[in-house]
């Protein structure tokens, strides 16, 4: 699964096990285990406050575990000081040093590890070129962009060839544009370096990117461990599913269970036959639940057999240059929106308020048990 | 002192954002320097340079020329070039003190949360309320002969004779210390509550214990709260008069006393102005030096 990287020889694994955080009466985090391989890039997704940062800094050692086991190759670190776990690590506002040169910022661990001056030297300059900032080695923080700063922020993480490397929100602060080159670069870097390397983050885009895993962390909990298509294709809550990428949620009724497939009614009266899991049961309230564009507008007929079939009326299309959002209202007070690439040769969308039919791979509808 | 702090207000301005030209209106300008550099020309810079005129006048009232004299004598005087030196040890040895204690203070200050800061803040400033004669008063009650700490003492049998508390050095250094903290306090915790808490947690992750994070980090991003604290208890120091009177009973002369001695009691006006010039001129020489070094640290 982490094919994508090539973990360095040197490489070493991260390990949490049930690992528990309060902050007086609140829970931050709540039994999280975790296995990161060497070489792996994971993140750490979810809202504001579902605890994903304080899981990093108990990686790092800022933060102590109340309960659990943080392992970092295999090594218990809970009573290891930060400053002795070899980490490197870069700050949601990078948290560079303001009285300090560039150059100077990138050899601080360097310097702290008691290195000669020309090994020193050496370093930095190696790993400011990695990174592309030699010409700036004298400048003060103050006197470059975000970007740059960010740069000089993953140098002075690399450059110590720390065992693991934390990323804290590390492209929140970018303007898009940059954030995207970033995103390329963060990527290239790690696999130049095949460090196992950890990044907290709220933008579900930025995880989907850059992990070869991602971890989906809701209220303290992880509610979904993957690599990104699995936790895109098949989300094992209504909650990942809403978190990750744009999703429709239909409400209906389970009619019948089956050999594990379900026959849902939805508001409108149609009935439709899913796949479901061993939690569904007869006359539950559910979410059905599909990615847009899993949603065709008018499949030809010969597309037609095999695939779960909805009427509805096209109510109103979202032109939005490479596709179209098309939604569609099918009855009961619920709307479906499917996307359609704008691809050439495509006939034009379907009149507004003529009646559509929409098709949908069983598959790709999931069903959740409805909270309440 | 405006210009004796040059160096160090040089440091502390590099923060501050660049100021916007004032462009149009000379005149609004004038309006709203005018009256405070008028209130600092006739009450600083013209009663200095009398004091200077006076200093270097053979006699005072009806001179007859101009001397160096006063100074000659002053400087080549064991007696008075002993109360120049204590007078300066006594402002290095109180902002080194009122630095280490409050160094902490102000960190604690700015870090913690905006309630509890309040209350805090208001513990620190609380004292300067009370005027200084009253405080120093009080150090005398407590240090005293049959002050309090000497009665505790005392009642605990740990000692026979009453301790003498208050007629040294030290007890100047301890009266000054509790007068002037506040300032260094509020000072180090202006420069302190911006340090971003990022850049230790940085540090520290990147190897450093908590006493090189100290040192390489911490420490020289205070360095501006540090100085203009220092600036303010030296100076303040240099010239205390009433403590050392009260705390130090005639033992611990320092000039501005010696100062008050010449011109009031023994109404010799040039010598007492010639003390003055050296106590402003040498809290010059200090203060730039002090920000000249400081400079050079905090660079690295």
């Amino acid at each position: 699964m982490a094919a994508s990287s090539q973990p360095s020889s040197d490489a070493v694994g991260v390990d949490l096990r049930a690992v528990r955080k309060w902050y007086g009466p609140v829970q931050a985090v709540r039994d999280v285990s975790l296995a990161i391989r060497p070489g792996e890039i994971v993140s750490l997704l979810g809202p504001s406050g579902c605890g994903k940062t304080t899981t990093l800094r108990m990686i790092a050692g800022l933060e102590h575990p109340d309960a659990g086991e943080i392992r970092i190759g295999g090594a218990l670190v809970n009573a290891v000081a930060p400053w002795k776990r070899n980490i490197g690590m870069v700050f949601q506002n990078y948290a560079l040093f303001p009285h300090m040169s560039v150059a100077e910022n990138v050899a601080f661990g360097l310097a702290m590890r008691r290195e000669g001056r020309a090994a020193i030297d050496a370093k930095v300059a190696a790993a400011m070129a990695q990174v592309r900032l030699a010409p700036l080695a004298d400048r003060r923080p103050s006197q470059l962009s975000g970007g740059q700063r960010q740069r000089v922020a993953l140098a002075r993480a690399i450059v110590t060839r720390p065992s693991v490397l934390l990323l804290d929100e590390p492209l929140a602060a970018l303007d898009r544009k940059l954030r995207e080159q970033m995103q390329v670069e963060i990527k290239q870097l790690q696999r130049e370096v095949g460090i196992t390397t950890v990044f907290v983050t709220h933008d579900q885009e930025e995880a989907l990117t850059l992990s070869d895993r991602i971890v989906v962390m809701e209220e303290g909990r992880v509610v979904q461990t993957g690599t990104p298509s699995e936790v895109y294709e098949r989300p094992r809550s209504r909650f990942v599913s809403d978190f990750i990428g744009f999703t429709n949620a239909v409400r209906g009724r389970v009619e019948a269970v089956e050999a594990g497939t379900a026959t849902v009614a939805m508001g409108s009266g149609q009935t439709i036959r899913v796949p479901a899991e061993a939690d569904i049961a007869p006359a539950q309230a559910v979410d059905l639940v599909v990615r847009p564009e899993k949603v065709e507008v008018d499949p030809p007929e010969a597309a037609r057999p095999g695939r779960t079939l909805i009427a509805g009326t096209l109510r109103h299309s979202v032109y939005t240059g490479a596709v179209t959002y098309h939604h569609v209202d099918i009855g009961g007070g619920e709307t479906l929106i499917a996307m359609t690439p704008n691809g050439d040769g495509h006939a034009g969308p379907p009149a507004l308020g003529s009646p559509v039919t929409l098709g949908v791979r069983p598959e790709n509808m999931l069903v959740f048990a409805r909270a309440g | 002192m405006s210009t004796a702090v040059s160096g160090l207000t040089d440091v502390a301005v590099e923060a501050a954002p660049p100021r916007r030209a004032a462009g149009r209106g000379a005149l609004g300008l004038g309006l709203l320097l005018g009256p405070g550099l008028l209130i600092l020309a006739a009450g600083l810079l013209w009663p200095c340079l009398t004091m200077l005129q006076v200093s270097l006048q053979d006699r005072f009232p009806d001179p007859t020329g101009y001397t160096l004299e006063h100074y000659r004598t002053i400087l080549t005087d064991a007696y008075y070039l002993r109360i120049i030196g204590r007078t300066f040890w006594l402002a290095a040895v109180v902002t080194l003190v009122t630095a280490v204690l409050g160094y902490p203070v102000a960190w604690y200050l700015a870090r913690s949360s905006s309630r509890r800061k309040h209350l805090i803040f208001l513990g620190i400033i609380a004292p300067l309320l009370v005027s200084i004669i009253v405080r120093t008063l009080g150090w005398t009650i407590i240090l005293g002969n049959e002050g309090l700490v000497n009665a505790v003492l005392r009642g605990l049998g740990l000692v026979d004779e009453p301790l003498k508390l208050m007629q040294g050095f030290w007890s100047v250094v301890l009266g000054m210390v509790h007068i002037l903290l506040p300032f260094m306090i509020l000072s180090v915790a202006a420069v302190v509550g911006k340090i971003d808490r990022g850049v230790i947690e940085a540090a520290t992750v990147l190897g450093a214990d908590p006493v090189r994070a100290f040192l390489r980090v911490a420490l020289p991003l205070s360095v501006q709260g540090l100085a203009s604290g220092s600036v303010i208890v030296f100076c303040l120091t240099v010239g205390a008069f009433v403590t050392p009177v009260m705390l130090g009973r005639g033992q611990v002369t320092v000039l501005a006393v010696t100062i008050h001695e010449q011109m009031v009691v023994l109404v010799d006006w040039p010598t007492g102005a010639a003390l003055a010039m050296i106590l402003t001129f040498g809290t010059l020489v200090v203060l730039t030096a002090y920000g000249l070094f400081l400079r050079r640290h905090a660079r690295r």
